[in-house]
C-alpha cells in the first residue's frame, strides 16, 4: 500500500515536471493565457461589488468577503485540478478511440496515470487568482489560510472525482462527454454562489451527488465558526466520494473494449 | 445573383443545426441553470422595491433577454474559424467563389438563427412562469426591440470574427475570446448599466459592449423613445465599425498566409 502511494506520487511529480517544461517552451502563450484567466475571473469581483453596492451588507446571508472566499476556493481548487489532472477531460475520448490501451499497458495504476498525463496552462492563472484574491480580501490570518489550503486540495480532488464519475458513464452509455461538461458547469456554478440561494431539491443535490457545498460552502462555515463535527463530516464525505469515484471507474474499466487503433504516446 | 449563394449557405447551415438538434441540448441546460441562479439571486436581493430603477419583474425579464443574446452566437463556431486559420484549412476556402467572411457570417447565422428562436421561446416561458407577463409598457417597443436585437447580433458577430481572425497573427487567441466574452457579460448582461457608477456609465455609453445586451434588453423592459433612438443609431455606427475592422484584419491576414503542402 505504502509503496503504491509512493509510486503514484513519484509518477505525478514526473508528469508535473514534464508537462510544465513542455508548456514553458511556448512562454508567450503561457503568460498570455494566465493573464487572460486572471482578467476573466476578476470581472466577477466587479459584479459582486456592484450587487452589494446596490443592495447592502448581506446577500443570502453572505457578506462580500464571504462571496470572495468561495470564489477564491473555487478558482484555486479548479486551477489545482486542471494543473495536476487535466487529462480527466479526455477520458471519454480515450475510451471511444481505444487510446486507453496505452495507459493500461504501463506498469502504474491506471487512473492516476490517465489523470496526470496532461496539464492546462491557463489553470495557473486560476490557481494564482484564488490566492491573490484571498490575501487581498481576507489578509493573513493563519486559520483562514489553513482552511483555504485544505479546501483547495479537497476541492480539486472533488472536482476531479465528479469528472471521473461522469466520464466513466462512457463505458456504459457511449460518449458521455456532454453529460460531463454539463455536470461540471453545474458544479462550478453551485460553488460560486451563496449557499442560501439554493433551496429544496437543488440544496439536496449540492450536499450529495453534486457536492459543491463540500467544496466551498462548508469550508466557509468552518472559517466563520470552527466546529469539529462539521470538519469531520467535510473530510469524511470527501474521502467517501473519492473512493466511490475510484471504485466506479475500476468497475467501468472491466467493460472496456479495445479498438484496433495503433498509437504512440510521445 | 451574388446574395443568393449566401442565403443558400444560411439555409444549409440552418438545416444542419436542425438535423443535429441534439447539440442544442447542452445550451438549453446551461440557459436554464443560468436563469435559475439569477432568479434565486435576485429573489433574495429584492424586497419589493426597485433597484437602480428596475423592478423585480423587469430584472428577471432583463436577465432572460440578455442571456438569449449571449447564447445565440456560439463561441464554438468562432473557435473553428481560428482553428481553420491555424491548421491551414483556410487555404481551401480562399480559392472558392465566395468571400470568406460573408460565407462564415451566413454559415454561423444559419446555426444561430435556430438558437435565437429556441432561446427566445425558453426566455419567454421562463419569464412568464417565474414573474408573470413581460413588463412591456408600449406595444411599439416590440418592433424596435427586434431591430435592435438584429443589430446587436451583427456587432457581436463581427467583433467575434475580428478576434477569430487574429489567429493570422498570434498563435493563441483564445484569451482574447475569454476577455471579450467577460466584457460583454459584465457590461450589461448580468446587471444593467444603471448599476454602475455614473462616470463608468458615461464611458460605456460610447463603447460597443453594452449595445450588445443592455441596450436592446432595456428597450424591451423599459421602453422610451429617446433610449430607443440613441440605441439604434449607436448600434448602426458600431456595426459599421465592426464590419470595417473585420474586413481590414482579414485583408491584412490573408496576405500573410503561408500554407505548406496539404
Amino acid at each position: 500500500m505504502f509503496m503504491e502511494v509512493k509510486k503514484i506520487i513519484r509518477l505525478f511529480s514526473r508528469y508535473f515536471k514534464l508537462n510544465l517544461a513542455s508548456q514553458m517552451e511556448y512562454r508567450t502563450s503561457f503568460f498570455v493565457q494566465i493573464f487572460g484567466m486572471v482578467i476573466n475571473n476578476a470581472t466577477f469581483i466587479f459584479f459582486w461589488h456592484l450587487a452589494f453596492d446596490a443592495t447592502g451588507t448581506y446577500i443570502a446571508g453572505y457578506t462580500f468577503k464571504d462571496v470572495m472566499f468561495i470564489w477564491a476556493v473555487t478558482s484555486s481548487a479548479f486551477g489545482l485540478a486542471q494543473i495536476l489532472f487535466n487529462n480527466v477531460h479526455r477520458i471519454s475520448q480515450l475510451i471511444i478511440t481505444g487510446e486507453l490501451d496505452t495507459y493500461l499497458l504501463q506498469p502504474v495504476p491506471v487512473l492516476p496515470n490517465i489523470l496526470g498525463a496532461r496539464t492546462q496552462v491557463s489553470a495557473w492563472g486560476d490557481m494564482l487568482y484564488g490566492i491573490v484574491l484571498l490575501s487581498i480580501v481576507w489578509g493573513f490570518s493563519w486559520n483562514v489560510w489553513l482552511i483555504f489550503a485544505l479546501s483547495i486540495i479537497l476541492g480539486g480532488l472533488l472536482f476531479t472525482a465528479i469528472n471521473v464519475i461522469t466520464h466513466t458513464l462512457t463505458f456504459y452509455l457511449g460518449n458521455a462527454s456532454m453529460i460531463t461538461s454539463t455536470v461540471f458547469e453545474f458544479m462550478i456554478t453551485f460553488s460560486i454562489y451563496p449557499e442560501g440561494i439554493f433551496q429544496g431539491f437543488v440544496r439536496l443535490l449540492i450536499f450529495s451527488i453534486l457536492p459543491a457545498a463540500f467544496i466551498t460552502h462548508i469550508p466557509l462555515r468552518l472559517v466563520g465558526n470552527f466546529n469539529v463535527s462539521t470538519f469531520a463530516i467535510w473530510i469524511g464525505f470527501t474521502i467517501v466520494f473519492l473512493a466511490i469515484a475510484c471504485i466506479f471507474f475500476n468497475r467501468g474499466l472491466k467493460k472496456y473494449e479495445s479498438g484496433n487503433l495503433i498509437i504512440t504516446r510521445l | 445573383m451574388k446574395i443568393k449563394k449566401y442565403f443558400t449557405i444560411f439555409k444549409i447551415s440552418l438545416r444542419n443545426a436542425l438535423f443535429y438538434g441534439k447539440n442544442l441540448f447542452g445550451g438549453i441546460i446551461m440557459y436554464t441553470l443560468f436563469i435559475y441562479v439569477f432568479f434565486r439571486l435576485w429573489g433574495v436581493i429584492y424586497k419589493g422595491d426597485t433597484i437602480a430603477g428596475y423592478s423585480y419583474n423587469q430584472m428577471i425579464w432583463y436577465v432572460c433577454i440578455t442571456e438569449v443574446i449571449i447564447c445565440t452566437i456560439g463561441l464554438g463556431m468562432m473557435y473553428e474559424i481560428s482553428q481553420d486559420i491555424k491548421n491551414g484549412a483556410i487555404a481551401y476556402q480562399l480559392g472558392r467563389p465566395y468571400n470568406y467572411i460573408l460565407y462564415s457570417y451566413s454559415n454561423i447565422m444559419g446555426n444561430s438563427f435556430i438558437r435565437l428562436i429556441m432561446y427566445s421561446i425558453m426566455g419567454f416561458i421562463f419569464g412568464t412562469v417565474l414573474v408573470g407577463a413581460p413588463p412591456v409598457n408600449n406595444i411599439a417597443a416590440f418592433p424596435f426591440f427586434i431591430i435592435s436585437l438584429v443589430l446587436a447580433l451583427v456587432i457581436q458577430f463581427f467583433l467575434l470574427m475580428s478576434i477569430g481572425l487574429t489567429a493570422f497573427f498570434v498563435e493563441e487567441n483564445r484569451p482574447f475570446f475569454f476577455i471579450y466574452q467577460k466584457l460583454i457579460l459584465m457590461l450589461g448582461t448580468l446587471v444593467p448599466l444603471e448599476f454602475f457608477p455614473r462616470w463608468m456609465q458615461t464611458i460605456l455609453r460610447y463603447m460597443p459592449f453594452s449595445y450588445i445586451t443592455w441596450a436592446p434588453a432595456k428597450i424591451f423592459v423599459d421602453f422610451s423613445i429617446q433610449h430607443t433612438l440613441t440605441t439604434i443609431i449607436t448600434q448602426l455606427i458600431w456595426s459599421a465599425i465592426a464590419i470595417m475592422l473585420c474586413f481590414s484584419i482579414y485583408r491584412k491576414g490573408v496576405k500573410s498566409v503561408h500554407v505548406h503542402g496539404g
